[in-house]
């Protein structure tokens, strides 16, 4: 799906910039009103003030909130979860795991994994946490199966191949592990499904099997952390940003004097941003993943905000797909909900872009997409989400989508000009402390 | 008993057929549809010879029938006119007729008003080779137990359109041959229409495995010959049809008009009671009351006016009348069409279903389904043969006759395509060789078009009976897939479990190995056991090909014990198979018939 929207959004960015260029040569009535907010625009001191406002509001409560953990609720169904462990703690339960799979087909009784599932229906959202986790559901993979000889050989190739990728204390990225046996898995998706198998098997997260995924997310401004021993000031990354390193564990220090941090749905935005220096006016921290945001990104997200105790604000399309992203930083994936603990972050505030933003800043209709089918389902569907229900806000915005029928883009306020996003919108949103 | 059939096929050869030069289909029609004769006639054993019809008037209505002109129905004539010649008759409309020629009487002319269906074939194939070759047609039949055989020799005159005899004589049977065969010589164009013509037979040999047929193609040219023999598996033929009436609700004017020419009843209410089915002399009463103040139960039947006819017409549209019963209606049997169908295809699996009777507008109509899987391969089937490719392949017969073109648009067609989910029954739609035979038979076959090639599907109650047939039969296969699956899942067991045997041992080998290289006998890491199974693979006691022998072991009881389970589940115990034929028993017995919906048990006494 990110892919998908990737794609579109590409496709529509030319579209918001020729009118965005044509409305500067012929200012029209509702440019007029858009630029006219730009007179609302206090001076830069007072934003930073009520900005200031909301880094020590969220400090304090950061500080006086104490993290609930699972196993403080008292939950009537048991749950699964998975922790970041060290190598060799990783190492002696693969050796566990194997060896009792050894004296199992040397008892001649073949051998069998007890997989934890992690299908849907074993899937459980906690309120209180505000994360989705895994129920304690396991099935097992037997050899002597016809239906599962082939996942059960797999999963002991992938441990055999974690287990050699720990001894030498290196990391390998997934497409690595599929390249070392690609006539046994096929497909990188059958090894890529079996090692999150393996992780919840073992009861670690995936980084701590030092599997990681290529490197995706960026983050620019106002932060300065070392790399694998390298410091990297992200002031001075240029408009691309820094990477964000698959692996969090080479990632150390972690120092800033920014305000809040920018979450950016995708990579137009965050350029955009980047190139104006957005964090030197407003101090911050940018991030995007350039879509549906990969683990590395959302465990360098979780990092900073509770090393650094910043508020997280987030600039995504008003569609159902730009919410469905912001809800996979908070609750996590459905995909990767045994990890959820590690990768989530919860109290993300929606920004923008919002459906009610499209009236208030008049959006041209021109720059607005009419909602397919398929797009009026996938906002029914998040109204029956839970992470949307408990906020009031959320809803009532999500209400309007579905209402009208109407979506855009980031890209939609490129029609003021293309710094608008940067010069009038984000500030003013800021200072008027337009966050749900 | 047995030679009631026997002969009855044998003689359609077609003797001569000359080099075809004539680009028509018209043809392949004719072939179809002399062919297609014998299947209407085919019980001849009631006496019927063929006789003549000499006394045939000089202007006349050769056929009526109804076509759809930009939506609209138009009723056509087709004429024989006194100053033309039989080959330039051309259907008229019925408007231009009577505007035309406001005196000419269409419905007293009319000898053969065929209700817009089913034009005679024989007239049709005989005009054929008039005008192809100019041979004459030889006609030989014989009743049975008849020491005599009568043999005609005729062609038609087209001027006049009345038969022209050559001969006509009693010829010796001693043998007591009955049946009938017919001899035509047509000219047609072979290399065109060669794989329709094949098709159309093997068709036919699928709808009536009670006949035999032999085709023979012969040419200078001896490679080019085809000899195809159709052979006989059955000498059971479908009852004949009963006679019936006609229901109220299928009958139009023309029609009313003719019944009320011909009936031998005197009033109305008798008229309403005798000539059609299901009105009983209470409910003529009502019906004749529902009329209108103009009828009268007393009424004498010819005097109606045509006013009076319209609003009787009217009054069987709008009544309700009980469904007709299907026995006037011959269909070819459940029984008939499975022998056909492994007869001809020799398919893997088949399943039949017969439809009881069910009715559209008054007509009674059954439908005869039969699905089949597999069949033989393309290269085992000599060249001219039909066989089954993969995917839908598309058997349809109206009336037990094949039909032959305009199959796209034929409620089968569509409905094999569209309306049945193939992958719920385990058949792959794309992959798998599937045959679908469905037979409809009805007193009215709702042709579309002007070909008479398909049935539309727009008439809901024959497009239902269809599918549920088809759903019927998938569902008889689906059982027989799943087993074979299972069978064959049980065959493939071992093997599948083996292939991943040396990929396993190998990882687990793997961690063992790089655990052993660590190995010291002094530390005790594990457990005891553990600890024990770290140094034999430390000191090589335990290797690779230890953990490989374990598992084919583990496989080889795993599969024993599937296997076991698998045969007390189903207690069948797999026998290889091998086919057998019956052929039919020469000479007279006396035979008692044991009847079943799918084969019938016949003792010798």
């Amino acid at each position: 799906m990110s892919e998908r929207k990737r794609r579109r959004s590409e496709a529509a960015a030319p579209v918001a910039s020729i009118s965005g260029g044509s409305t500067l040569k012929k200012p029209r009535r509702q440019d007029s009103h858009a630029q006219g907010l730009r007179k609302h625009l206090k001076s830069d001191a007072e934003i930073l003030a009520s900005i200031r406002e909301m880094y020590e509001a969220s400090r304090s409560e950061a500080s006086s909130s104490k993290a609930v953990s699972l196993s403080d609720l008292n939950l009537s169904s048991a749950c699964r979860e998975v922790s970041d462990r060290d190598v060799a703690s990783v190492q002696v339960a693969i050796e566990r795991t194997v060896l009792a799979v050894a004296r199992s087909i040397l008892a001649g009784s073949g051998f069998s994994f007890d997989v934890p599932s992690r299908a849907a229906s074993n899937q459980l959202y906690v309120p209180e946490i505000d994360r989705i986790v895994l129920r304690d559901k396991s099935s097992s993979r037997p050899f002597a199966s016809l239906s599962t000889v082939r996942k059960a050989t797999i999963t002991a190739r992938v441990l055999s191949l974690v287990y050699a990728v720990l001894r030498r204390d290196i990391h390998i990225t997934k497409r690595d592990l599929f390249y070392t046996d690609v006539k046994l898995f096929q497909d990188q998706s059958h090894s890529d499904a079996v090692l999150d198998d393996v992780s919840c098997m073992l009861g670690c997260t995936r980084s701590s099997l030092h599997v990681v995924a290529s490197e995706k997310g960026v983050v620019v401004g106002r932060l300065v952390f070392t790399d694998d021993g390298d410091r990297i000031d992200c002031t001075k990354m240029g408009i691309g940003g820094k990477a964000i390193p698959p692996n969090i564990d080479r990632v150390g220090n972690l120092e800033s004097d920014a305000l809040f941090i920018l979450l950016v749905e995708k990579d137009a935005a965050f350029m955009r941003l980047a190139e104006d220096r957005f964090y030197n006016r407003f101090p911050c921290i940018i991030v995007t993943a350039k879509g549906q945001p990969d683990v590395a990104t959302r465990l360098f997200l979780k990092r900073m905000k509770t090393e650094l105790k910043l508020p997280v604000l987030a600039l995504v399309d008003s569609d159902p797909y730009g919410l469905k992203i912001l809800s996979v930083y908070m609750c996590g994936s459905k995909n990767m909900s045994y990890d959820s603990s590690n990768l989530t972050t919860p109290d993300i505030k929606w920004l923008g872009v919002r459906p009610s933003d499209l009236d208030k800043y008049k959006v041209p209709e021109q720059c607005r997409l009419p909602m397919t089918d398929q797009d009026v389902k996938a906002g029914k569907d998040l109204l029956e989400e839970d992470f949307v229900k408990k906020n009031e806000g959320w809803v009532k915005e999500l209400e309007m989508m579905v209402k009208t029928r109407q979506k855009a883009e980031i890209q939609a306020l490129s029609s003021f000009g293309f710094q608008y996003l940067s010069e009038v919108y984000l500030p003013l949103k800021l200072q008027q402390r337009d966050w749900l | 008993m047995y030679h009631y059939l026997r002969k009855l096929l044998e003689s359609i050869m077609y003797k001569q057929i000359l080099p075809f030069s004539s680009p028509s289909p018209l043809s392949c029609i004719i072939i179809k549809k002399a062919i297609g004769e014998y299947n209407i006639q085919a019980d001849l054993s009631s006496g019927l010879e063929v006789t003549l019809e000499d006394d045939v008037d000089h202007e006349y209505v050769i056929a009526s029938r109804d076509i759809v002109y930009n939506g609209e129905v138009i009723h056509q004539w087709l004429v024989k006119w006194k100053s033309k010649d039989m080959i330039d008759t051309m259907w008229d409309d019925d408007f231009t007729l009577r505007t035309q020629f406001p005196h000419f009487s269409l419905e007293d002319k009319a000898i053969t008003v065929v209700g817009g269906n089913d034009r005679n074939p024989v007239p049709d194939a005989l005009i054929w080779s008039k005008m192809s070759t100019g041979l004459p047609i030889e006609i030989v039949s014989a009743a049975r137990e008849q020491n005599y055989a009568s043999f005609c020799r005729l062609d038609i005159d087209i001027h006049r359109n009345i038969p022209h005899v050559h001969l006509h004589e009693k010829r010796e049977n001693k043998d007591k041959w009955h049946g009938a065969e017919i001899q035509i010589i047509i000219e047609g164009n072979w290399t065109t229409y060669r794989s329709k013509i094949i098709h159309y037979m093997r068709q036919m040999a699928v709808i009536t495995p009670y006949a035999q047929f032999l085709f023979k193609f012969i040419t200078d040219l001896s490679d080019k010959n085809v000899t195809i023999r159709f052979a006989r598996r059955t000498d059971v033929m479908p009852p004949a049809p009963i006679e019936t009436k006609h229901h109220p609700s299928a009958v139009d004017i023309l029609l009313i008009k003719r019944l009320i020419a011909e009936t031998s009843k005197k009033t109305l209410q008798q008229f309403l009671q005798h000539e059609f089915i299901n009105i009983s002399k209470s409910y003529a009463e009502r019906l004749i009351g529902e009329m209108g103040p103009d009828f009268s139960p007393k009424m004498t039947a010819k005097s109606l006016t045509s006013q009076q006819i319209v609003r009787i017409h009217q009054l069987f549209r709008q009544a309700k009348f009980d469904d007709p019963s299907g026995d006037c209606l011959s269909p070819a049997g459940e029984y008939n069409l499975r022998l056909g169908i492994i007869k001809e295809l020799q398919p893997d699996m088949v399943a039949t279903y017969s439809s009881s009777p069910q009715v559209f507008e008054g007509h009674p109509f059954i439908v005869e389904a039969g699905i089949s899987l597999g069949g033989k391969d393309v290269k085992q089937v000599p060249k001219p043969l039909i066989w089954v490719l993969p995917g839908l392949n598309i058997f349809r017969f109206a009336n037990r006759i094949p039909l032959l073109f305009e199959q796209g648009a034929d409620v089968v067609t569509r409905t094999a395509m569209k309306k049945i989910n193939w992958s719920t029954y385990k058949i792959n739609q794309m992959q798998d060789k599937i045959g679908v035979f469905v037979s409809i038979v009805s007193t009215k076959i709702p042709f579309k078009g002007t070909g008479k090639e398909y049935i539309g599907d727009d008439i809901t109650e024959i497009s239902s009976a269809v599918q549920s047939a088809i759903k019927q039969c998938c569902l008889q296969l689906r059982s027989k897939i799943v087993k074979k699956l299972q069978a064959r899942e049980r065959q493939e067991r071992k093997r599948n479990l083996t292939r991943y045997i040396p990929d396993a041992s190998r990882a687990i080998m793997e961690v063992l190995d790089e655990m052993a290289q660590d190995y010291d006998p002094k530390r005790h890491r594990y457990d005891k056991e553990d600890d024990e199974l770290v140094s034999k693979v430390a000191s090589h006691q335990i290797t690779e090909a230890t953990f490989r022998e374990n598992l084919s072991q583990y496989v080889e009881q795993v599969d024993y014990e599937m296997a076991l389970e698998y045969a007390t589940q189903t207690g069948v115990i797999e026998e290889p198979r091998e086919d057998i034929y019956l052929s039919s028993l020469e000479g007279l017995f006396n035979y008692v018939d044991l009847h079943s919906p799918v084969f019938i048990f016949r003792l010798a006494t």
